[in-house]
């Protein structure tokens, strides 16, 4: 059984499962070759940036691998197999994760709209198997409501990435530096004795 | 005179008589054609009837082929649940011609594309075949062995190795097939089917829809419609906002500047 790790989120496909004849995931179709600087996950899956492959983790999901081996261990027919995989490609990425999803409500549409469209490559025989709104639920669920809340909301970035706490230090730092220029020559102070350094 | 009342007499019998004979006729019509109504309509504009049958059931219902603008490529079907597909549209379909100009397309309450009667024929036949010369596929059910017959050859392998994974230890009580040799069987079938005439005789609509592979449903087309709608209407909404805060914002801006102007010529003169 050969398995197959994907980018930094090791997704492990197992090739005796998979419905094509081509791999699941190749790095040559997508990101994977293209260096960080035009967007794309470097070979390897790692970030010469420590903060990026911080980012990345920070906003993966370790369920996308769980799905796609779903998707791929199920008895769907191989063509909505192969719907399936590029709707949870391309909203498990890290594109999506990284990106600020304005309006909640917009994205969960979206992915609607998209699942609608995965459905045209479904059959019969398919729609009959227990593992089919099985999946499909595990897609929209997972999307909406743990994905969505977390990239949802003006502060979302700063809170995800821990820097709203810096930020405050910052800001209380420029403050401090602002408040010592207002003071001027400090006469008050002198003769008050309050030097303003403790406030 | 006499001859008079009785001339007055017969004229009301026969009045009566003509529109009892009227209103009997009328019931008769709407209890037992209750299309009649629909097929004066639809032939007297030049619109298809839609035969809209429920794969189910068998049960059909004729509907006049209206749309709320000309060039919509959907039909107006009411209450209907659903989207029914002009197929001016969709593709080339050979609709049911009968006198003075009556075309009847046929659809089902499940897909939104119509289907003529060849390509009922041809589900048909293609059923038929399979069943009488593989045998040995009779584990599969319609809904199964359709799907397999139209999956493209590249995938055949996977997807038979995937149906005797899902249902072997059922088929095992029956026969003891392995996946190579169920794909060898669909590929045969297939290069059957590829040279087998569609056989005529009678045929099912409901039959047909029910055996055509993709679960692509009606209602699914019009929830897709729906949420594309809602996406329009969410994004129109949104700079709507911003138009009537604008306007807010001149309006007020403008009565500042009319009222400054006022109190100035008031104070000045």
């Amino acid at each position: 059984m050969e398995d197959e790790y994907i980018n930094n989120n090791s997704i492990v496909e197992e090739e005796s499962y998979n419905g094509d004849d081509a791999p699941d995931y190749d790095p040559d179709m997508g990101g994977g070759s293209f260096p960080p600087e035009m967007g794309g996950v470097p070979d390897g899956g790692q970030y010469s940036a420590e903060h990026y492959n911080y980012l990345v983790n920070l906003h993966s999901t370790e369920y996308q691998r769980d799905l796609m081996k779903m998707v791929t261990r199920s008895h769907l027919s191989p063509k909505l197999k192969r719907a399936l995989k590029i709707v949870v490609r391309n909203f498990f990425s890290h594109t999506a994760f990284l990106s600020y999803q304005k309006d909640g409500d917009m994205a969960e549409i979206d992915l609607a709209i998209n699942l609608n469209i995965a459905v045209a490559s479904a059959t019969k025989a398919d729609i009959n198997t227990p593992e089919y709104p099985h999946i499909l639920e595990n897609i929209s669920s997972h999307f909406n409501r743990f994905i969505i809340t977390r990239t949802f909301g003006p502060n979302r970035e700063r809170l995800v990435q821990g820097r709203q706490s810096m930020e405050t230090i910052t800001r209380m730092a420029d403050n401090d530096e602002k408040r010592q220029k207002r003071k001027g020559l400090g006469i008050w102070g002198m003769i008050t004795g309050n030097t303003g350094g403790d406030e | 005179m006499v001859v008079d009342e009785i001339f007055i007499l017969v004229g009301v019998v026969l009045g009566f008589g003509g529109w009892a004979g009227f209103i009997l006729l009328f019931t008769d019509l709407r209890k037992w054609v209750p299309e009649w109504s629909i097929f004066k309509y639809c032939r007297k504009n030049g619109v298809p009837v839609i035969s809209l049958v429920t794969p189910g059931s068998g049960e059909s219902t004729w509907l006049a082929g209206t749309k709320d603008e000309t060039g919509d490529p959907i039909f107006n079907t009411g209450n209907y649940f659903g989207i029914q597909v002009d197929p001016k549209f969709s593709g080339e379909i050979i609709p049911n011609r009968y006198s003075r100009g009556l075309v009847v397309y046929n659809f089902a309450t499940t897909l939104p594309f119509a289907i003529d009667t060849r390509h009922a024929l041809a589900i048909q036949t293609t059923i038929t075949t399979v069943r009488k010369k593989f045998p040995k596929l009779g584990f599969l059910t319609n809904d199964q062995l359709v799907s397999l017959l139209c999956t493209d050859r590249d995938d055949l392998g996977q997807y038979c190795k995937d149906f005797i994974e899902a249902y072997g230890p059922e088929i095992g009580r029956n026969m003891d097939m392995k996946s190579d040799e169920l794909t060898v069987l669909i590929t045969e079938a297939q290069d059957l089917l590829a040279n087998t005439a569609i056989k005529g005789g009678w045929t099912s609509f409901a039959y047909a829809f029910k055996n055509i592979s993709t679960s692509y449903l009606a209602q699914d087309l019009h929830q897709l419609q729906m949420l594309v709608e809602r996406k329009i209407r969410k994004q129109i909404g949104d700079k709507m906002s911003q138009y009537v805060f604008i306007t807010i914002a001149a309006f007020g801006a403008l009565l500042v500047m009319v009222g400054g102007a006022i109190a100035y010529t008031i104070i000045s003169g």
